[in-house]
């Protein structure tokens, strides 16, 4: 009986033209999908573009946003510092005593 | 058997001529200038590492029109998708789709040859040119084998891929890759048995 490995290696050698590559014709092959490929990379391109022109708009957004927020924020501390702080604060009038009772 | 040229290894040997160095900078350049529309780049990639495509290809769909089908689909696709690339190494990008379109062709070479068969109900010869017997033999073998088996032992086996490559290919992990490999030698050790007598003796 041949050992496993001694017969794995004699199959990998018969293995080996098993669906032998030759040599690739890349220039005939590149020539039937140039123009494929070219449509390709425009079309990759102007998607990559597309994504930075919607990236820029929410950058954008989100910059005049916190701009707002921050003026808003700006607004409500300066109202807040213009109130009179140190001016006390209305204390509502005690009812008056009534008198004692008068007593017989 | 490993002469192949290996980027990720940086061994030179089997290049054809004129090819482009593949290199992981190199691609990378390339892979910007393609994305802002230079076909010139997207030919160099081409150059670089259509030959290993090929190989593969011919490997799974066994004839030379069908490879140069799945060389063209290959790369059309990779082109059309090089936004999803996010700077791994190309080549192996590259490679898993070039597996998939194989993988996806035979798939529908097998259905209509399987519906071809049913219908017409002839026993026609095999078309594979004329090989010593036992070399045929072993060929029957490799094609019985299921589908992913069959993946990893090519790659592995026949083109020298690591197990990490061949996981990455096949989006498989390394051990299952490792797992599928030990059966598919056992299987073919199973189906072939008689011939280690023969080359034995």
């Amino acid at each position: 009986m041949t050992e496993p490995d001694a017969l794995d290696r004699r199959i990998d050698a018969a293995a080996r033209s098993y669906h032998a590559p030759g040599d690739p014709p890349l220039d005939a092959i590149w020539s039937r999908i140039e123009g494929d490929v070219a449509a390709a990379l425009q079309a990759a391109l102007a998607d990559e573009l597309a994504a930075r022109r919607r990236g820029r708009v929410l950058r954008w957004a989100a910059s005049a946003a916190a701009l707002a927020a921050s003026f808003a924020v700006g607004m409500i501390a300066g109202r807040a510092e213009d109130a009179p702080l140190s001016a006390p604060a209305p204390v509502a009038e005690a009812p008056a005593p009534s008198p004692p009772p008068a007593v017989a | 058997m490993r002469s192949r040229n290996r980027e990720t290894h940086g061994e030179g040997m089997g290049r054809p001529a004129g090819v482009t160095a593949a290199e992981p900078d190199a691609d990378r350049a390339r892979v910007e200038r393609a994305r802002r529309g230079d076909v010139r780049a997207a030919r160099e990639l081409y150059d670089a590492h259509a030959p290993r495509v090929y190989r593969i290809a011919c490997r799974f769909a066994g004839d030379a029109a069908r490879a140069e089908e799945v060389v063209q689909d290959t790369f059309v696709r990779a082109f059309q998708r090089l936004g999803d690339f996010r700077g791994e190494a190309f080549g192996a990008w590259l490679r898993s789709i070039a597996v998939s379109v194989s993988l996806n062709a035979l798939r529908t070479l097998r259905r209509r040859a399987a519906r071809e068969v049913a219908l017409a109900d002839v026993d026609e010869p095999a078309s594979h040119p004329v090989e010593p017997r036992d070399v045929e033999r072993v060929h029957a073998a490799i094609d019985a084998l299921p589908e992913r088996a069959r993946g990893v032992f090519v790659l592995h086996a026949l083109e020298g891929y690591s197990h990490a490559e061949v996981a990455a290919m096949l989006g498989i992990s390394e051990a299952n890759s490792k797992v599928i490999l030990l059966r598919a030698r056992a299987r073919l050790r199973e189906e072939l048995h008689d011939l280690g007598e023969e080359w034995k003796g």
